[in-house]
């Protein structure tokens, strides 16, 4: 099992990194989420960064994979995401996929 | 204390002096949040009290409502405002005084301060966000600016969040400036504790799909105003873009700088982001389309002047816009009960002082009980 994700269908409402924390911290933070909402606002420019155990860093991007940006922080003031948990899928039934509104986060074999 | 912090901050500008102010867990669990800021405002005069819901950052749908609220009135801050201001570390935030130098006040981690800037006394209000944000080493910083025309206090003048102009019914901008205050920015980095996790999730997906059985399709801008759904206004929208937690959004980014199907990073201004329903309302009304209305938005944002009144003033195309924009010369006209805005909404009041979207419950209707189902998980109590 592991997470699919179609960065076009993001809308960046922020939901899944605040809420991957509920998982381990029983809190609401996106500082300690396995998933990063990348964006540059003026630009409308929007995506995920997901920190997993067996394929290392996934990069939403909008764009696909062939972008060049560099999107795994959301800053120097953040957590860096190298730094964070991997995600766990919360052990069978992962939240964000659960509380992405869109479909952008769901769940394949 | 589940879902708040417990504490204001408070900075008096005149001096650059912070303090913290506890705030019992009684009243801020009340959900009034209006009155908690009104109850700040007299305890400190002539201020302006940036504060949150007491939902404001839960999983309950739309819950992204933090509010600015001075003499003239309260200006919600939606997008991702409301909630990186909870998450900074305080409930409200007092900001009292007049700075001897054009500065920001700079919340973060519990800590209020405020920083020099005299140079953004030059700078319009993009400039100044990227400037801040830069500075700062944060691209997720939250910003709510005036621009030259709140610097230079004139009275049609429009708040600034994160680059975007819409929810400043009341002409906020010049507050700022009598104050020499060019920006108030913010970054959440904290969290915020829930008594029941699983139940606060699943009673806020519950209640999430029976707002979808209501709100059918999700069509960014359209799903809200008709004059979204034209075509010259579809090809040119790019994303559409929530604000935090709101799983049917209003807010429709269109590019007129670039093609709107690029979805590779831009370096430029590729467009502006749309949820001004008023302004929008005018602009149409005045025989300006879309891709005008969204370069006027785009000056008009820079500026920090309110669209709604330059076109109420008579100009109809952009040359004359931007004449007003460089004169100043506008009138201002009441915004606050011109359909779309958010003062409009009869949930404003309720929404703002729970920490929801009043543009969102005003579509699905505003069921106390269903929200109390999501929020006795989060608190481990009624909502009151």
């Amino acid at each position: 099992m592991r997470l699919a994700l179609e960065p076009l269908k993001c809308i960046a409402c922020g939901l899944c990194e605040t809420t991957c924390s509920l998982n381990r911290d029983s809190v609401l933070t996106p500082m300690s989420s396995s998933m990063i909402l990348h964006m540059e606002d003026k630009a409308d420019y929007f995506g995920l960064v997901l920190k997993t155990e067996g394929e290392g860093l996934v990069v939403a991007r909008p764009e696909g994979q062939g972008g060049e940006r560099d999107a795994g922080s959301s800053g120097p003031g953040a957590k860096p995401i190298l730094l964070r948990e991997p995600c766990d899928l919360c052990g069978g039934e992962p939240k964000c996929a659960r509380i992405c509104p869109t479909g952008c986060i769901t769940v394949v074999d | 204390m589940f879902l708040c912090n417990g504490r204001a901050g408070i900075i008096d500008l005149s001096t650059g002096e912070s303090s913290e102010q506890g705030l019992p867990e009684d009243l801020l669990h009340g959900g009034d949040a209006l009155s908690i800021a009104d109850r700040l405002l007299k305890e400190h005069g002539d201020a302006i009290v940036l504060g949150t819901g007491l939902l404001t950052g839960s999983l309950v749908p739309a819950a992204c409502a933090g509010l600015l609220v001075t003499a003239k009135g309260t200006v919600p801050l939606l997008g991702l405002a409301g909630v990186e201001l909870k998450l900074a570390g305080f409930d409200f935030l007092v900001i009292k005084g007049e700075s001897p130098v054009p500065g920001y006040v700079w919340v973060r981690d519990g800590i209020a301060e405020l920083v020099s800037a005299p140079g953004f006394r030059a700078m319009d209000s993009w400039t100044r966000t990227d400037r801040l944000r830069t500075d700062q080493g944060d691209r997720r910083i939250q910003v709510v600016s005036a621009g030259p025309w709140g610097d230079d206090q004139r009275w049609p003048s429009s708040l600034v969040v994160s680059h975007w102009m819409g929810e400043d019914d009341v002409h906020a901008g010049s507050e700022f400036g009598r104050r020499n205050l060019a920006a108030v920015a913010f970054r959440g980095m904290g969290e915020l504790e829930v008594s029941d996790p699983d139940g606060h999730l699943s009673a806020c997906l519950s209640l999430r799909a029976e707002h979808a059985s209501t709100l059918g399709d999700s069509r960014g801008l359209a799903s809200y105003w008709d004059g979204a759904a034209g075509d010259e206004f579809s090809s040119l929208v790019h994303r559409h873009v929530a604000c935090f937690g709101c799983p049917h959004p209003c807010r429709s980014f269109l590019k007129v700088n670039e093609d709107p199907r690029q979805m590779a990073l831009s370096a430029g201004e590729p467009g502006y982001l749309h949820f001004d329903i008023a302004s929008l309302d005018a602009a149409l009304a005045s025989g300006v389309g879309p891709r005008d209305a969204t370069a006027l938005s785009m000056e008009c944002a820079k500026a920090g002047a309110d669209p709604f009144s330059i076109l109420r003033s008579g100009a109809a195309d952009l040359d004359s816009v931007r004449k007003a924009i460089a004169s100043g010369d506008v009138a201002p006209s009441d915004r606050t009960s011109a359909p779309g805005s958010f003062r409009s909404y009869p949930t404003f009041d309720r929404c703002m002082s729970l920490g929801l979207c009043p543009r969102y419950y005003a579509k699905v209707g505003l069921d106390r009980d269903a929200l109390s189902r999501c929020a006795e998980p989060a608190l481990g109590a009624p909502l009151p």
